[in-house]
């Protein structure tokens, strides 16, 4: 179990510090020049000089490289090209936000996701599975591009129940949490159904309907707990994709999180913003990889990890 | 696949009907507060240091300068009561209004004038525009280059009096003062944060405007509140909200919704809110000091030393196609480079009219009879501009039917292309040119003058340079205007640049919405707007 431990840390430290090289390596060969952002188009070449020194541009690229990942570990991404902030301090204001935006996403996924699988789990193949499971693929194939401004022409310009866009309260949070939650309620949805179907077939099941147990206690105490597994992994992407993927949510209901933050930084390339941005993400990500990795072995003690050679035997 | 296909009509339709009864009006709110997107989070709160066009419409609320422009597109004065000029051009003496005083409550004085701008000057300071609107003050250069603490050419002789001495007697001059980086700015709050006026808590105090910065959310909201002590009489409306909205649908819903009372019009969404009765009478369009063109650079692709070749591309551009086509008719052709009221346009010229016979024949003369042995234009353009691709793809077409020549389309990152064009790399390029101030200097000496920084195409003409020079220090506004017409003539007949149409900026507006003060820069301070309740 330590081993397994152990080796999924690491795996997630190698995977950051890829994002980390890649982001870097990407903004370097990226076209134009970085001093002249943050100097102005008007800069004179004495003034390029002096940004390019204060941003440490005028370094080699393996020397900035050094130092950029030196900053990371301390904490320190850098300063914007175009506001002349920190990163950090960017940051600070819109994980929050974004993460309040997930997480709420995250908890009407998982709630309405699990519901709808075992309501349709519960008689397979039947006018109410079908009808689930149409409902099911609407979600998962409708953009949320066109998902948003759908809820926003109805709920706030016809209906007016909701605001359009803005930040603030519980009546901002609704919309976009229902726009970011679709997809993944779908895809919960999709895994509950198939698990428990696939558990509902096994003996223990049959045994404790034998015994006189209630449905609800079956599905309860039987069906879902040993479905779960499988469940837990979906819920574990679709939190990782809600806190990377809320770009276009963001976006179009104007909540000033890391999405929101990228797209502002890439308008203007302001490229340490999206370093910084993308790295936030990308930790986010794998740090929820992690712990779902970690849930699952606890949740489930066959779970060890094989070695290559073993595996490969 | 099939199930998505047959889907996707179902879908649109509903979309279009839910649309469709979505708003039977607009709904307006009822407070004297007035709504108004940011389009990005604001970039600085320092006016020294402000460069993008959304910053500026917020500081200048907040700051002000020695003069002002006017919905009249003329120069006022603002913070000084009345101004001079030596016969010779290169004093000005401004006299100070004595009853201005900063938010912070300090008076507002000359020294206060020299102070600020000394300060946008400084090589702490950083500005990227300083030295380009304020370098023409005498020992400007030296304070930015560190050489001195000092602009010797700013003289405060009394607390409401500074004299300014310019190095060249440009007629022009006057009209940098007008750009943020020459606002004032109130010494006591300025040096507390350390020259370096970055946060809302900062600003706070720092400005003589209408309106005053009372709370700012990061990447969300500015809240500004009217000025109650302001010289000109406090505002008519209690503040402005301007939330950052960055998305332009999301703008255009809550302006339906009644959370925005003016936004920006996309050209998508044109024709439905044309068409929708709720709307239709809310677009408003402001003409903009600012041209579209085609850039022929001579130095890099050589067929565009020959005259006649430009030429012949300029009588095989059908302007009115893309007028028709791309603008939908909205915007006004350009006959010249100079955007129409600014000083010095003339209404009664026409440019190379559209003549493709005339145009083939001049490409035949010039060595290439229906564009044999052409080389392909790679013509250059900025990306994500619908209509900059349209207008591209239009031009490639007539000159390929009119001309036989065969047109490369070069999209290019926005600051690619900038770079390009500064380093006189682009051979042939789509761009625009919006004026920094309302004068022909802007347009023509800046532009096409040799040794300008701005002339990208390696234009080069004794007598255009010689009217130009002429132009840019004569004193009587008649005669220099005369004069840059005939420099005008010159360009519009050798054809450096070709002009296709003038900027034109459309708005929703709510109709509680009144005394809106515009001009062809853009939206003036909104110290004299109303909100009907």
């Amino acid at each position: 179990m330590a081993r397994y431990i152990v080796q999924r840390i690491a795996f997630a430290i190698l995977s950051v510090w890829a994002v980390c090289t890649l982001t870097f390596f990407i903004a370097l060969l990226a076209p134009g020049d970085p001093a002249e952002l943050a100097a102005g188009e008007h800069a004179t070449p004495q003034m390029l000089s002096q940004v390019r020194h204060e941003y440490g541009l005028d370094l080699p690229p393996l020397v900035r490289y050094g130092h950029y990942l030196v900053g990371v570990l301390h904490g320190d991404l850098g300063k914007s090209f175009v506001t002349h902030e920190p990163v950090t301090d960017f940051l600070k204001r819109a994980l929050p936000n974004t993460a309040l935006l997930a997480l709420s996403a995250i908890v009407l996924a998982v709630v309405v996701g699990i519901a709808v699988g075992l309501a349709a789990a519960s008689r397979p193949n039947s006018m109410l599975d079908r009808a689930l499971m149409a409902c099911v693929l609407f979600g998962v194939t409708l953009p949320t591009f066109v998902l948003a401004p759908v809820l926003v022409i109805l709920f706030a310009l016809k209906f007016q129940i909701f605001p359009v866009a803005g930040w603030g309260g519980f009546n901002y949070l609704v919309l976009p949490s229902i726009v970011l939650a679709a997809r993944p309620a779908a895809m919960i949805a999709r895994m509950t159904r198939a698990s428990t179907i696939e558990v509902q077939r096994q003996d223990y099941i049959r045994t404790a309907r034998a015994k006189g147990l209630s449905p609800v206690a079956i599905v309860l105490h039987h069906t879902l707990k040993n479905a779960f597994l499988p469940i837990l992994t979906t819920i574990g992407v679709s939190f990782g994709y809600l806190l990377s993927g809320s770009f276009v949510v963001e976006t179009a209901f104007t909540i000033p999180g890391v999405g929101y933050q990228s797209i502002e930084s890439l308008a203007t390339r302001d490229y340490s913003v999206i370093q910084g941005t993308t790295l936030v993400l990308a930790v986010s990500f794998v740090t929820v990889n992690l712990i779902t990795d970690l849930l699952y072995a606890t949740l489930d003690p066959r779970i060890k990890i094989v070695s290559l050679d073993k595996a490969g035997a | 696949m099939t199930l998505r296909r047959s889907l996707l009509p179902l879908f649109a339709l509903g979309v279009a009907a839910i649309t469709g009864c979505s708003h039977k009006g607009i709904q307006t709110p009822h407070d004297n507060i007035l709504r108004y997107p940011l389009l990005a989070s604001p970039t600085t709160f320092d006016p020294a240091m402000v460069t993008d066009g959304t910053t500026i419409d917020m500081l200048q609320q907040i700051f002000e300068g020695l003069v002002q422009w006017t919905p009249q597109n003329t120069l006022a004065p603002d913070l000084a009561s009345s101004w001079t000029k030596s016969s010779d051009g290169l004093t000005y003496t401004f006299h100070m209004r004595k009853d201005v005083t900063f938010q912070d409550g300090t008076p507002l004085t000359a020294s206060d004038v020299k102070y600020s701008i000394t300060r946008a000057l400084l090589p702490s300071e950083k500005s990227p525009v300083a030295l380009a609107y304020l370098g023409d003050i005498v020992g400007a250069a030296d304070v930015n280059a560190g050489r001195s603490p000092d602009v010797k050419g700013i003289q405060v002789p009394d607390p409401y009096t500074v004299v300014f001495h310019i190095v060249k007697p440009e007629a022009s001059w006057i009209y940098t003062l007008t750009y943020p980086t020459a606002y004032v700015v109130s010494k006591k709050e300025a040096s507390q944060a350390s020259g370096e006026l970055t946060s809302d808590l900062d600003i706070a105090g720092a400005g003589s405007g209408p309106f005053k910065l009372t709370r700012y959310d990061p990447d969300s909201l500015a809240v500004l509140t009217a000025n109650a002590a302001y010289w000109d009489g406090a505002p008519k409306i209690a503040g402005m909200e301007r939330p950052v909205v960055i998305d332009a649908n999301t703008r255009h819903s809550m302006f339906l919704s009644g959370k925005l009372d003016m936004v920006d019009e996309q050209k998508s969404a044109f024709e439905s809110d044309a068409a929708n009765p709720a709307t239709r009478g809310l677009l408003h369009e402001f003409p903009r000091a600012a041209t579209y063109y085609i850039g022929l650079n001579e130095k890099t692709f050589p067929p565009f030393a020959d005259v006649r070749v430009r030429q012949a591309l300029a009588y095989a551009t059908d302007k009115a196609r893309i007028q028709s086509i791309v603008l939908k008719g909205k915007q006004e052709v350009a006959q010249d480079l100079l955007p129409n009221g600014i000083p010095g346009f003339d209404p009664a010229f026409k440019g190379i009219p559209y003549d493709p016979a005339k145009a083939r024949q001049l490409l035949a003369a010039a060595g290439y009879p229906g564009g044999a042995g052409f080389p392909t234009i790679p013509i250059s353009y900025r990306q994500s501009y619908p209509d900059l691709v349209q207008t591209v793809d239009l031009i490639r077409t007539m000159w390929h039917d009119n001309l036989g020549i065969n047109v490369e389309a070069r999209v290019t990152e926005w600051s690619v292309l900038l770079s390009e064009e500064d380093s006189d790399k682009l051979d042939c390029y789509h761009i625009r040119w919006a004026a920094d101030y309302l004068d022909p200097q802007d347009f023509y000496s800046l532009l096409l003058r040799s040794g300008s920084s701005e002339n990208h195409v390696g234009y080069a003409n004794p007598k255009y340079n010689a009217l130009c020079d002429a132009a840019d220090v004569d004193q009587d506004p008649a005669d220099r205007a005369k004069k840059y017409r005939e420099a005008a003539r010159i360009a519009a007949d050798e054809v450096p640049l070709i002009p296709l149409y003038y900027q034109t900026d459309f708005e929703l507006i709510s109709p509680r919405v009144h005394n809106l003060e515009d001009g062809l820069m853009g939206h003036l301070p909104y110290k004299h707007t109303t909100l009907a309740n």
